[in-house]
């Protein structure tokens, strides 16, 4: 089995045991395999639709690329017909050793048919032409085809095996399972080709597109209450499940949550939490998890890892969610620092400045464990200083303004300035929940279930299960444009910009 | 293939793996998931002999990620290079990055990652219990601190045989104590059983029986080896 062994297949089993029963029951469709792997593995076999072969794309029906970032490249697709078997393979034009094997779908047999993509039925066949729905949909709906999202990672620059990343992604991915987290329905890895492909459902819209298209196509005119208070529900759901299963996400932004169509599975209106490449498990931790390098989009980053905190809590998620809250009512980030580029981990001193402007400086009466952090101990860039006179030229400012009655921001009241940046009413009761979860202080700061609990979703009106559709008689829901695909330049170079800018980019 | 030689390959394996994670300076843990991620996999493939170094290999390699302790692929190739070496009697050099032997090695290692990604349909998370520290408050409660460090050995041992994929953590941190306690020539509470407070007393004592076989089947085996 050394050597030139191929794709070895797995179905999947449930614990331990039941992952290695399931494995020696399928491994007779890759076993045959090993014999040709070393040859000819570029071999051109044209598919339509489809990447040069063999290659985990073959095997669906790809539309076109959704987006990219220094991790690969996302496609939307469908299913194609061959997904089941070495003669569908062979049908396809691919000798079977050539093809991906299908290695992982994703839930288990208690899913019945729709658990492996093996056992899809047809939903397209090679030219598209015969369309049959799917079993969940009923034959009503026949003709719909399942979109599916491929994230397909970049074979690693240094021929280094699967990337930590990608094994640390999917590795949380297979144990997750809960409504509002994008779910991972297959994997493909194709040995020879070190490629590696995960399959997820496909979700029409995101946060960060939503926001933009009220901003820039809808003259600023602001989400919907109920949009935004469903939103925010669902997102705090997902977010406590994730915390509940001791799973940080760390990544949280816009762009990484995803909001289905209507005609989802599932239904529409749906958050789904994606991106779990710098996700982890935060139970028993042994090694200080800041050695992962500092996480987290600067916009959304909180307090504690500006100012350089080693341990990671599952608070940091929740500041996160409070920007996007504050981002979906006010349309625009509400902390846009300017990033400090440098190796290392560098300091980032002018996000940590604009939290200050909107909520005062922090101090160790309402923050105890501030003198504990570097960079706040060590006085960094004059950091003390700085964050006391951020605070009072705001405030300078907005009474100049004469946005502001109060002399000063009274103790026990949210800051007034978080308000008027968020675009909510002084006092109102969003105002009141986002400054707890914006709380400086991480152990002081609410948590996922607590803002669950808090007042704000009790009141009307009550946060739907379908996010994007208002209640019975209260007008009509915004139709937001489909995510935009690119199918003419799939063959192009990815271009060399900053991480950060490219995701926002397409996504 | 018979029981007691794919007991003996198993044996080499997470030998070798222990060996290059010592040298590696790798966390114990990194180790301990490699042996575990190894024995999920020696339980669906059937491992000669000479795959042994290649399929620690990879499962180092993979252990260390997941524990987020991850080694340069060419530093793991090395090191279980100079293990073969020196296991051959051979002379130590150094391995050539250029050479093609290399470049067959980094390959291998890579596939067989992915070979054995695939056969545990990436479930990675369910060997993150290791019984240590469970060996561990266990002592804590019974009060027997002294028997802390050989109960950590024995837990490590144990990773060295199939127990971590036949029995649950917690009767394998209890059949370390016992073996511990056996070898200190200590005597553990009897009546009630000690173990009692800590597995099931109508359904895990048999597996119980089998942690402390798997133990003393290790030993004897590495007994005979010292002394051929």
């Amino acid at each position: 089995m050394a050597g030139g062994a191929s794709a070895a297949s797995a179905a999947v089993g449930g614990g331990r045991a039941a992952a290695g029963a399931g494995a020696a029951a399928a491994a007779g469709a890759g076993a045959g395999a090993a014999a040709g792997a070393a040859a000819g593995v570029s071999a051109a076999a044209a598919s339509p639709g489809a990447l040069p072969s063999p290659h985990p794309l073959s095997l669906y029906h790809v539309f076109g690329r959704i987006g990219e970032g220094t991790y690969g490249v996302v496609y939307v697709a469908t299913t194609l017909s061959s997904a089941s078997g070495g003669s569908a393979s062979s049908a396809a034009g691919h000798p079977p050793q050539k093809r991906a094997e299908l290695l992982a779908g994703a839930r288990g047999a208690d899913n019945g048919a729709g658990g492996s993509l093996c056992a899809l039925p047809h939903v397209a066949d090679e030219d598209g032409a015969a369309e049959v729905g799917h079993p969940r949909t009923g034959a009503s709906s026949a003709g719909t085809q399942r979109k599916l999202a491929l994230k397909l990672l970049k074979p690693t620059k240094e021929f280094d095996g699967v990337s930590p990343t990608a094994v640390r992604e999917m590795a949380l991915l297979r144990e997750l399972n809960h409504p509002h987290v994008l779910r991972l329905e297959a994997v493909h890895v194709h040995v020879e080709e070190h490629v590696l492909c995960m399959v997820f459902n496909y979700a029409e819209y995101d946060l960060y597109e939503l926001i933009r298209h009220h901003r820039e196509r809808l003259a600023k005119s602001p989400i919907s209450l109920h949009t935004v208070k469903s939103l925010l529900w669902q997102v705090l759901q997902g977010v406590e499940y994730l915390h509940s299963q001791w799973v940080i996400h760390r990544d949280l932004k816009p762009s990484n949550i995803l909001v289905t169509s209507e005609i989802a599975l599932g239904g529409g209106g749906m958050v789904k939490i994606a991106d779990f490449g710098l996700a982890r498990i935060f139970q028993a931790p042994l090694r200080p998890l800041h050695d992962n390098g500092v996480v987290v989009t600067i916009w959304y980053r909180a307090p504690e890892l500006l100012l350089g905190a080693r341990h990671y809590t599952p608070a940091l998620d929740v500041w996160a969610v409070g920007c996007i809250f504050a981002e979906l009512t006010a349309l625009r980030p509400l902390f846009q620092g300017h990033e400090v580029r440098r190796s290392g981990a560098p300091f980032q001193k002018d996000q940590l400045m604009r939290i200050c402007e909107l909520l005062g400086a922090p101090t160790e009466e309402i923050w105890p464990t501030l003198g504990h952090l570097p960079h706040w101990a060590a006085n960094d860039e004059n950091v003390v200083a700085a964050a006391s006179e951020a605070s009072n030229s705001a405030l300078a400012e907005a009474r100049k303004r004469r946005r502001l009655n109060a002399s000063t921001p009274t103790p026990g009241e949210p800051p007034p300035l978080l308000a008027d940046a968020a675009a909510m009413g002084r006092g109102s009761s969003a105002h009141y929940l986002l400054s707890k979860m914006l709380t400086f202080d991480p152990s002081a700061r609410l948590t996922a279930q607590g803002a669950l609990n808090d007042t704000y979703f009790s009141l009307e009106p009550i946060p739907g299960r379908n996010a994007l559709r208002p209640p019975e008689g209260t007008g009509a829901a915004v139709s937001y444009p489909p995510r935009r695909v690119h199918t003419e330049d799939r063959g192009m170079p990815q271009s060399s910009e900053p991480a950060q800018q490219q995701q926002r980019g397409n996504k | 293939m018979s029981s007691a030689t794919l007991h003996v390959i198993r044996y080499l394996a997470t030998q070798r793996l222990q060996t290059a994670a010592v040298l590696l300076k790798l966390s114990q843990t990194a180790a301990c998931t490699a042996q575990a991620i190894l024995h999920r996999f020696c339980e669906t493939q059937e491992i000669g002999e000479n795959d042994v170094s290649a399929v620690a290999r990879a499962c180092l390699y993979l252990g260390a990620k997941i524990e987020e302790d991850a080694r340069p692929l060419r530093e793991i190739i090395t090191v279980f290079d100079r293990i073969d070496k020196r296991r051959k009697g051979e002379p130590l050099e150094l391995l050539d990055y250029s050479s093609d032997e290399y470049a067959a090695l980094r390959h291998q290692t890579v596939e067989l990652e992915r070979e054995v990604l695939c056969e545990l349909g990436f479930h990675l998370h369910c060997e993150r219990e290791h019984p240590h520290k469970l060996a561990m408050s266990y002592l804590r409660v019974l009060e027997l601190p002294q028997l802390m460090q050989a109960a950590w050995s024995c837990a490590n041992d144990s990773l060295r045989t199939p127990c971590c994929v036949r029995y649950p953590a917690n009767v394998v941190a209890c059949g370390c104590i016992a073996f511990a306690a056996r070898h200190a020539a200590v005597s553990l509470p009897d009546d009630p059983p000690w173990w009692h407070l800590f597995c099931d007393p109508e359904t895990e004592e048999s597996s119980l029986h089998g942690v402390l076989m798997e133990l003393a089947r290790l030993h004897a085996w590495q007994a005979q080896r010292g002394a051929a």
